[in-house]
């Protein structure tokens, strides 16, 4: 994030802006960009069509709402996606609702390199598998940073946390991920 | 380090397939569009009206507004121009009537 806005983003801020004042061909223009790439996000979150459709939808309607707080400070996509991962995480915990979701531990632990040995020919099915191991968090940070290709500091700005804490929910998750997937791969072998 | 990291996550992440959206789903995010705006937007006299369509084509009303000016500033010439004329042809009468008399 930068004191001033890019030249970027202030042309995603007068392109919002002129959606929000009633011109058609730019809230075309706005939806066309974000709306599939949030689509692929929520689905991967949510795991189902309807939901990941009723979330891109509530988003859209807070967009345009909230459209003056936009202020071109970090991108259009950081600052959709923001409401994107709020809708989904409060989406999760209606469904959870009485289940005990893991708590993401606050402690800091260092960093270490993670050495992916896993084979290129493991099924979708086991890696959603794994995915679904992660807590609603962890698997949220994992999609924006490595999914849809934000920087840690993008993704602290979406989930509202500094980017230190970024980078120890997005280690625990590629621990956590490597672990349930080498476990898949050990019981397809046996 | 954290760039392959990236690259092997994503390659990883790209294997969940996503099932397709509606066929009109961004068809609703924009009929949602025009309801959450007509509502915010909705003018409630002919003034406001015509004041949102000016936000809305900031070059357009630049351009009426220049050509309203330009239009004014010729009539407003052509008018003092013919009422030379007027005050000529009046003083030329007078004096014909005078010479006359």
């Amino acid at each position: 994030m930068t004191l001033f806005p890019s030249k970027q983003h202030r042309i995603e801020q007068a392109l919002l802006k002129r959606a929000v004042a009633g011109d058609s061909k730019a809230s075309k223009e706005v939806i066309h960009l974000l709306s599939s790439p949030a689509y692929s996000l929520s689905w991967k979150m949510l795991g189902n069509k309807e939901d990941a459709e009723d979330v891109v939808q509530e988003a859209f309607i807070r967009l345009w709402k909230s459209a003056d707080s936009f202020a071109g400070k970090s991108g259009l996509f950081t600052y959709f996606y923001a409401i994107v991962s709020n809708l989904c995480l409060d989406r999760i915990k209606s469904i959870n609702k009485g289940f005990f979701e893991e708590f993401d531990e606050i402690e800091h632990q260092p960093i270490k390199e993670i050495e992916w040995s896993i084979a290129e020919g493991v099924s979708p099915e086991s890696i959603k598998k794994a995915m679904d191991v992660l807590s609603s968090k962890q698997r949220m940070a994992m999609l924006m940073w490595a999914y849809q290709d934000m920087t840690a500091e993008e993704v602290g700005l979406a989930m509202g946390m500094n980017k230190n804490s970024v980078d120890q929910l997005l280690y625990r998750a590629k621990l956590k991920l490597k672990m349930e997937l080498e476990k898949g791969e050990s019981h397809a072998s046996e | 380090m954290r760039a392959n990291d990236k690259k092997h996550l994503k390659k990883v992440l790209d294997q969940i397939e996503v099932q397709e959206s509606s066929t009109h789903f961004e068809q609703r995010i924009y009929q949602d569009w025009q309801r959450t705006v007509a509502k915010t937007e909705k003018p409630n006299h002919g003034l406001s009206e015509v004041l949102v369509l000016a936000r809305l084509h900031p070059k357009l009303t630049a351009l009426i507004a220049f050509v309203v000016i330009a239009a004014s500033i010729l009539l407003g010439q052509h008018l003092i121009a013919s009422q030379d004329d007027e005050l000529h042809r009046i003083d030329a009468l007078s004096e014909l009537s005078l010479s006359t008399i």
